[in-house]
């Protein structure tokens, strides 16, 4: 049966790998609150900041995690010019346009990617790769314990810069209130960039930190972009850090869930609390309203 | 029925269009066959089984506005009701197809009860999950062939006909287009009647429909069923065509319900006749980027995937009536092709 | 009035009608073959030339392309007065509809005498069907799926061992391996991505190794789409203490599989893998060290080339044309187009390809009656026999192992074809450097 060991290290596995789930959810739930628009595309864009790192380690054998800044960078400026090129154009065009719009990007990068990288599995291997950390019979695999720090850190300093700075403030004001904002004279449209460049740049970095435990190719982006979805409803839109505490709290309950239940009715579970939570509490756990 | 064929005779006496397009349509199978080209004629019954699919889909999401992209729910009912009357009880798909429709039907009604007290995107989310729902279960469920899917057995040659297996896509051709055409007169009278104004109604501002006493539930429901009918026909056309079904060719996501959306939005949803237009579009550009560039260069896999993401962006930043929509727009095509065009009383220029 | 709208009404008809027989018409002369003077026999291939298995599609394609580029050197086919052998390929996209199209297609338009395919078993199935349907015989050198041979048709020839005669072959090497080096095994344990293949491989091991006596202490499931890790999976096999720990996992999986053993510790006395992702160039890349010591499936490999008499050559040739080695799908593809050339030869003597019904019929016949020993193959097999059932009963895999001075994988099983000793047990994940 199932050891209080075996629970103790699923659950910490849980948090460690849902920090990374939370920094993708993260991302959504910013574009989601400030511009009121799904990012279907989110996962994949965390594909590219994956795929980034991976070049990155392949070509030059630079660290993934020292390629954080990069990635952030590289996929902050491609997701200012996604808002600028696309978004804009159809934030007030009828909802199924929106729909559309976003899952074409999807096809076009996922599949975009795939014809350009190939539709091979890659793994980026450091020579920490292998190195655990033993706290009694809690295993903790060092890649995964930095992911986890970075995320942390991550975290923080989007708390800092959207409650401590201007511009921080001023995104938030644009999220609960646009006209508001706007009468401020706040420049909504600049706010709408830096949100969604943000939102992505951000999944990116979680994709580099996934990248330095978990294979990459370039479908990857389907099923992280459902968990963040999961993970942001659960949530609740608007709360970019109840996006963050949900992804540990999902995080855990796939490891855990993995104890008891056979794999294929975990995802199945996953999708009928999915439906379940829109049905009934679709403000999630911390949201202000969906 | 009378009614509706004299209409339908009508409209042909007031467009040449349509008359000169039925007549290609049924002889094109005809002409495929007799010159031997399985591959065209594969394409057309390709297109007829998504036109069919997507002008279902239209009725729920052009006219009433809920944005479905798990429209595989359906067809993969569809398809595995087929089989499963074919193969465990000996039922000919000639019925075996209006059950499926049926059971489609039941299916989507079942679940409009919770998913339609939903709006907007959560609406069109919940679709998405529900039909990976439907895959992920149809995967471990060993009465459905589980993932291995169930494969019908050929039958000798005097339980042909009943049991519609014939080689070659010729008289499918004639079979999807006979359901295209009720089809076509079922939703054209539904979307002429009062249920079609009140879906459009629903679909302009729920709220206000309600207030001016519209039982918005009941008419999503009469739209969910009728969407959900026929999308099962479509389903069971792929079975009686293919003799095989399995979780990833019927319930898929990309190459079922999003293929559906996208031919409908780059026809037009919000014209009647546009989902069929952008079906027939569609398909065969994907099919012509696969087999010229993709197959002759594997190295590109995902590319003609690409090009239909490309396309389908094109289309809704540009031309988000779609491209029948916009020649319509722009008087091109001056033949209304249903007298009372089920033109919306919306639409994007109307917002 | 009425006139002009009766006259206008007749000539759009008329003109759309006319539109349409002239692109049909265009499609038609532009796609149909022309008919040569120089005697050829067309096959028809299908293979998943686009789609997530395009790069094996294109691997198997070379290994074909190759076969038929030495059955014309050595003279084509001689009873048909040195006809030329002619492929024509069809996409399946790796779809079962797209597969039964293109089936239809070869059979009907291009006329090929014979189709071979598919790889993917779900595509085999709806392809096979169609040339069932026209009495066409299909080779399948490729496709793993036991079902296939269940069928009862008499028109397909499956060239490739099956699901189910490898689990029984693992059986007999872990065997081997007990006798060998006197350790006894007892504890059985299996890990499979829950699709059909590895489903099947998962029942089709529990079985056999159940009916020989060993105990299956567990069997775990995972979905490979979406598994994000194996942690919980791998501690659940390590509970249970096995001695073997059977593996049937695609690419990703499997690289996950490895690194979550690492990192759990976990090491068994031995990990059999079933092919496919274990042997995938990709996981082979990019596994590593980690992947040392694994034994997995195999159908072929290159080390068989010291081994296989007249091998080297072949594989030399292939390289110079190709820059890569022969691999398990390009050499069972490259098998299966011999096997089909065996048979026109038989075939060629008693009908003409002028007479398509006929011929397919001589071919059938032909590769019911056909037996080709092992001196001409250059798969480790002892020959190739279809029994009632279609299937070449004379075909069997092999077992590698990931050898740890140069990480690749090297023939261990069977003894007659080894190249190496196998290591057995497996160090512990601490004994390694």
């Amino acid at each position: 049966m199932v050891s209080p060991a075996d629970l103790v290290n699923a659950i910490v596995s849980g948090i460690l790998v849902g920090s990374v789930y939370s920094l993708i959810a993260m991302g959504l739930a910013l574009i989601w609150g400030v511009m009121n628009i799904i990012n279907f595309a989110h996962g994949d864009f965390m594909m590219l900041g994956a795929f980034i790192a991976y070049w990155m380690f392949r070509l030059f054998g630079l660290d993934p995690l020292l390629c954080i800044p990069l990635s952030f960078g590289t996929i902050f400026l491609l997701g200012v010019l996604v808002q600028k090129g696309i978004i804009d154009r159809i934030l007030e065009a009828p909802l199924i346009s929106q729909i559309a719009a976003t899952f074409a990007l999807v096809l076009i990068i996922r599949y975009g990617a795939e014809a350009w990288f190939g539709p091979f599995t890659r793994r980026i291997v450091t020579g920490y790769s292998g190195e655990v950390i033993n706290l009694g019979s809690i295993i903790l695999p060092l890649t995964r314990l930095l992911a986890f720090v970075v995320s942390i850190i991550v975290a923080l300093a989007l708390y800092l810069f959207l409650t401590r700075t201007y511009v921080g403030t001023a995104l938030r004001a644009t999220s609960q209130d646009r006209e508001a904002a706007q009468l401020h004279g706040i420049n909504v449209s600049a706010m709408y960039k830096l949100a969604f460049g943000l939102g992505v740049g951000i999944a990116a970095i979680g994709g580099v930190l996934l990248s330095t435990f978990y294979p990459i190719y370039p479908e990857m982006g389907a099923y992280f972009c459902l968990l963040a979805f999961i993970i942001v409803v659960f949530g609740g839109f608007g709360s970019v850090f109840g996006a963050y505490v949900s992804g540990l709290i999902i995080g855990v309950t796939q490891c855990v869930s993995a104890l008891f239940i056979m794999p294929t009715l975990k995802d199945v579970v996953a999708f009928l609390l999915f439906i379940l939570i829109i049905l009934f509490k679709p403000t999630g756990l911390f949201g202000k309203g969906g | 029925m009378m009614s509706t064929l004299l209409e339908y005779i009508n409209m042909v006496r007031r467009s040449p269009i349509i008359l000169a397009i039925s007549i290609v349509l049924l002889i094109l199978p005809i002409i495929f066959q007799y010159l031997n080209l399985p591959f065209p004629a594969n394409m057309l019954f390709l297109a007829l089984m998504y036109a069919i699919a997507a002008m279902a889909w239209n009725l729920l999401t052009g006219y009433t506005g809920q944005l479905s992209i798990g429209h595989a729910i359906f067809f993969g009912i569809g398809a595995y009701t087929t089989m499963i009357l074919m193969l465990y009880y000996k039922i000919t798909p000639w019925i075996g197809i209006v059950i499926s429709g049926f059971m489609a039907m039941i299916v989507g009604l079942a679940l409009g009860v919770p998913l339609f007290r939903l709006r907007s995107h959560w609406f069109t989310l919940a679709t998405i999950a529900s039909a990976e729902i439907f895959r992920l279960v149809f995967m471990v469920w060993p009465y459905v062939g589980g993932s291995a899917g169930l494969q019908a057995p050929i039958v000798a040659p005097e339980e042909k006909l009943y049991y519609i297996q014939y080689a070659g896509p010729f008289i499918y051709c004639y079979i999807a287009l006979a359901i295209l055409a009720i089809e076509l007169i079922v939703l054209h009278r539904i979307v002429n009647s009062k249920i079609g104004y009140y879906l459009q109604a629903i679909r302009e501002d729920e709220n206000a429909a309600a207030v001016l006493g519209v039982n918005v539930f009941k008419y999503k429901m009469i739209a969910m069923a009728y969407s959900a009918f026929f999308t099962g026909l479509a389903g069971a056309l792929y079975t009686i065509r293919f003799r095989f079904v399995d979780p990833f060719a019927v319930f898929d996501l990309i190459t079922i319900s999003v293929y559906i959306v996208v031919a409908g939005i780059i026809g037009g949803i919000y014209s009647f006749i546009g989902p069929l237009i952008g079906a027939f579009i569609f398909l065969p550009i994907t099919e012509y980027v696969r087999v010229e560039i993709v197959a002759r260069f594997p190295r590109y896999y995902g590319l003609h995937v690409c090009v239909v993401g490309i396309i389908l962006l094109i289309i809704s930043m540009l031309l988000p009536e779609g491209i029948y929509g916009f020649l319509e727009k722009k008087g091109i095509i001056k033949h209304k092709f249903f007298e009372e065009e089920s033109r919306v009383v919306g639409g994007p220029e109307n917002e | 009035m009425i006139k002009n709208k009766a006259i206008s009404k007749t000539l759009s008809i008329v003109i759309i009608v006319v539109i349409i027989i002239a692109v049909v018409a265009a499609v038609y002369l532009l796609t149909t073959p022309p008919t040569t003077a120089v005697k050829e026999v067309k096959v028809g291939v299908i293979l998943p030339l686009s789609g997530p298995l395009a790069q094996t599609g294109a691997d198997m394609k070379r290994g074909i392309e190759f076969a038929v580029r030495k059955i014309n050197e050595q003279g084509g086919i001689k009873s048909l007065g040195g006809a030329k052998l002619v492929v024509v390929y069809g996409d399946s996209a790796g779809k079962p509809e797209t597969g039964a199209a293109e089936a239809e297609r070869l059979i009907t338009q291009e006329n090929v005498v014979a189709l071979v395919g598919a790889y993917q078993s779900s595509v085999t199935k709806t392809a096979s069907e169609v040339a069932e349907r026209y009495e066409v015989p299909f080779i399948n050198p490729d496709s793993t799926s036991p079902a296939l041979t269940e069928r009862g048709y008499k028109w397909f020839f499956r060239v490739t061992p099956h699901d189910e005669m490898f689990a029984k072959q693992h059986v007999e090497f872990v065997q081997w391996l007990e006798e060998k080096y006197g350790v006894d095994i007892k504890r059985v344990a299996i890990i499979h991505e829950d699709t059909e293949w590895g489903t099947k491989s998962a029942e089709a091991w529990q079985k056999y190794f159940s009916e020989a006596g060993y105990e299956i202490v567990k069997v775990v499931s995972y979905h490979a789409a979406t598994v994000t890790s194996l942690d919980s999976e791998i501690d659940a096999l390590k509970a249970a203490n096995p001695d073997i720990v059977l593996v049937a996992s695609y690419v990703s999986d499997a690289i996950l599989f490895v690194q979550t053993c690492k990192l759990r510790d976990f090491s068994p006395l031995a990990i059999i893998a079933q092919d496919a992702g274990f042997i995938n160039p990709s996981y082979v890349e990019e596994v590593g060290e980690d992947g040392y010591y694994i034994f997995s499936r195999e159908v072929f490999n290159w080390d068989l080339f010291e081994v296989i008499a007249g091998l080297k050559e072949v594989n030399e040739e292939y390289k110079s044309i190709y820059g890569v080695d022969l691999n398990g799908n390009s050499a069972r593809d490259y098998t299966g187009m011999w096997v089909l050339y065996y048979a026109l030869e038989e075939a060629g003597k008693k009908a003409d390809p002028s007479d398509l019904k006929a011929f397919r019929a001589a071919i059938r016949e032909a590769l019911v009656n056909l037996y080709i020993p092992k001196e001409k193959l250059i798969m480790p097999w002892d020959g190739v026999k279809f029994d009632e059932k279609g299937q070449n009963i004379l075909s069997k895999g092999i077992i590698v192992q990931m050898m740890p001075d140069d990480g690749k994988y090297h023939t261990v099983y069977p003894p007659e074809i080894a190249t190496r000793e196998p290591i057995f047990p497996m160090p512990k994940w601490s004994e390694r450097t």
